[in-house]
């Protein structure tokens, strides 16, 4: 049984047609990219598979149940989900952001077990912020707050992590060391990683398969190769761009063109340059 | 820093709270020989330890001394640490739910709303059935943090600077109502109508103690059982949700339990300001943000705070007194002006 599926799925905010006719399966320890343009439905796609948001139509599936119908302790238990970024108005420390992963499983009145502190350093070990774990957040650099979410999410144990453009604000060496850590739990320990992300070639690199939303439709899905095209790119984004073939691991890349680029002039035809 | 900070344990909750019951302590001892008429502290230890029957103790205090004692100051006392206990946690809990340090039953409107239901209670003579007063106080100040969490969220999103803004249009509406209902009420109704405008704890009555001890206990073991939920709310309700708490109920809940706090203070002591605000604020830069340590250290501190400045009021214009109100304004609202200041 696949561990996460989504059967025609449509969601509507106020009207406004936000996911249309999603169908997907996840496989318990795939690596997932999804990418997008701006407005396209990522981030609302990351709300309905842990359960904030409830599908209009269609069905979701966690491990064969519907997340709305499910405790949010339950489902925090199975699904940890790393934000953008989150406001700090009070005084945490790191420590105490990250023991905040272990909620789901300390009760009422208990306190943290010797396991819970256990999880939660070796959650900050390997997102390499122990040195900071008595800072508070407000002090930190929008990397490194970064890393702290991602800590609280590894912290819940989750056996599916869902990642919200996590590397937007990391510099390329915690890029690389967040998706290979991330990479090397799915699979070492079957976590299964849907991840929304704006860098096509960190997709290209890291993920098993890949799906292009455009206007709330899944419009290409597949592997890399299949999904990372000149053509599907120009169809989705409406923008040229050259992809070849990454020198070692032979993975799709891309590169980015602007218009003033060698080979650029036949974009705007007949005088149709933007006029400043 | 580069060792991992002690996180928290019940031996620094039990820790804190018995430094802060000294506090408490002391703070209590010196309010009760403070005031007009000169009682000294060894007079008042000997009274007691003669009232509990200790041998070879006779008690030093005359007939007058001891009513001004046992009749006035101690109901005050002990009314004083309790609304200041009760506004202090009310304080807490709304500014976790609000996520703004800025918060307080006052600014909030929430006392105002209590004030309005029960100066209703006194006019229309709901307030002689039990539970009359501090009732309609309980659902006014609901009332008011209700439409405080619709105003602020009306935009979709729940911006700091709207739920303030909410809290001045409510506060300005039942202020509004506050001033229609005194000038219809009658003569002998209007003296114990102006009393809870001021903010006042000279009438302290053993039933308004034993009504709000009931209230805050209630209220507070509520609070404390959620503790763990507010620090996760403190970063949003988004991510409470993800990090499985089931955010509706548990702010209901909170929401209810502080209104319930408040309009038992409220109902007893009138319109007290900023202490709520205050409070919590000292308390969290001193002990951190965590709330099973924040909310009991605050409903100690919050305790002290009250008592102190009642003793200021009682004692500044000797022989006459200042409502309590007056003090805690005078130091809260610059306070505010400060917070504001710093985190803008």
């Amino acid at each position: 049984m696949p561990i996460l599926e989504l059967e025609r799925i449509s969601f509507k905010y106020a009207e406004k047609r936000v996911l249309q006719d999603v169908t997907l399966t996840v496989a318990r320890g795939e690596f997932f990219g999804i990418l997008g343009p701006n407005g396209s439905g990522k981030s609302t796609l990351l709300n309905l598979i842990d359960g904030i948001r409830l599908p209009c139509e269609g069905e979701i599936r966690l491990k064969g149940v519907a997340p709305g119908k499910m405790q949010r302790r339950d489902v925090a238990r199975l699904v940890a989900v790393v934000p953008q970024e989150a406001s700090w108005v009070f005084p945490l420390t790191v420590e105490e952001v990250v023991l905040m992963g272990r909620t789901p499983y300390i009760g009422r009145l208990a306190f943290e077990s010797e396991r819970d502190l256990t999880v939660v350093r070796s959650a900050m070990e390997a997102t390499d912020i122990l040195l900071f774990a008595s800072r508070l957040m407000e002090t930190l650099s929008g990397g490194e707050r970064q890393r702290v979410l991602i800590a609280r999410a590894l912290a819940q144990e989750p056996e599916v992590i869902l990642l919200d453009e996590p590397t937007s604000s990391l510099d390329i060496a915690h890029q690389i060391r967040t998706f290979d850590l991330i990479r090397s739990l799915s699979r070492s320990a079957g976590l299964t990683v849907v991840s929304v992300t704006q860098d096509m070639n960190l997709a290209s690199l890291y993920c098993d398969r890949i799906a292009m939303l455009e206007e709330g439709r899944i419009h290409f899905l597949g592997r890399p190769g299949e999904v990372i095209t000149e053509a599907n790119i120009r169809e989705v984004y409406g923008v040229n761009v050259v992809v070849d073939h990454h020198p070692l691991t032979g993975l799709p890349r891309v590169s980015l063109l602007g218009s003033h680029s060698p080979g650029q002039e036949s974009r705007w035809e007949s005088g149709a340059a933007p006029q400043l | 820093m580069t060792h991992p900070a002690p996180h928290l344990t019940l031996i620094r909750i039990f820790r804190v709270c018995l430094l802060l019951l000294v506090l408490l302590a002391g703070v209590s001892a010196l309010s009760l020989v403070m005031g007009p008429a000169p009682i000294g502290i060894a007079a008042v230890f000997k009274c007691i330890l003669a009232a509990v029957r200790f041998p070879g103790v006779s008690d030093p205090l005359n007939g007058a001394e001891r009513t001004i004692l046992f009749s006035i100051r101690v109901p005050r006392i002990l009314l004083a640490g309790l609304v200041g206990a009760a506004l202090s946690c009310a304080g807490v809990v709304f500014q976790a739910l609000l996520r703004n340090p800025l918060a307080d039953p006052y600014v909030l409107g929430v006392s105002g709303g209590a004030a309005v239901g029960a100066i209703i209670a006194i006019v229309t003579g709901l307030g002689s059935l039990p539970f009359g007063i501090p009732g309609l106080a309980f659902a006014g100040g609901l009332l008011s943090i209700l439409l405080v969490w619709g105003l602020s969220g009306a935009t979709g999103e729940r911006r700091t600077d709207h739920t303030l803004l909410a809290g001045i249009i409510v506060n300005a509406f039942f202020s509004a109502l506050i001033m229609f209902l005194v000038s219809i009420t009658s003569g002998e109704q209007i003296h114990s109508v102006i009393f809870w405008l001021m903010g006042d704890l000279a009438m302290a009555g053993e039933n308004d103690i034993l009504l709000t001890v009931v209230f805050l206990i209630a209220g507070f073991a509520v609070m404390f059982l959620h503790a763990r939920d507010l620090n996760i709310l403190l970063t949003g309700e988004e991510t409470a949700l993800q990090l499985g708490i089931p955010v509706k109920r548990t702010r209901m809940l909170l929401l209810i339990s502080a209104s319930l706090v408040t309009g038992a203070a409220v109902s007893v002591s009138g319109i007290i300001g900023f202490v709520g605000l205050m409070v919590p604020h000292i308390v969290r830069m001193l002990f951190g943000s965590d709330h099973r340590l924040l909310l009991p250290a605050s409903l100690l501190f919050g305790g002290a705070f009250l008592m102190a400045a009642d003793t200021i009021a009682r004692i500044v214009l000797a022989p006459a007194e200042l409502p309590v109100g007056v003090v805690t304004a005078l130091c809260g609202a610059p306070y505010f002006a400060y917070l504001m200041k710093r985190s803008a």
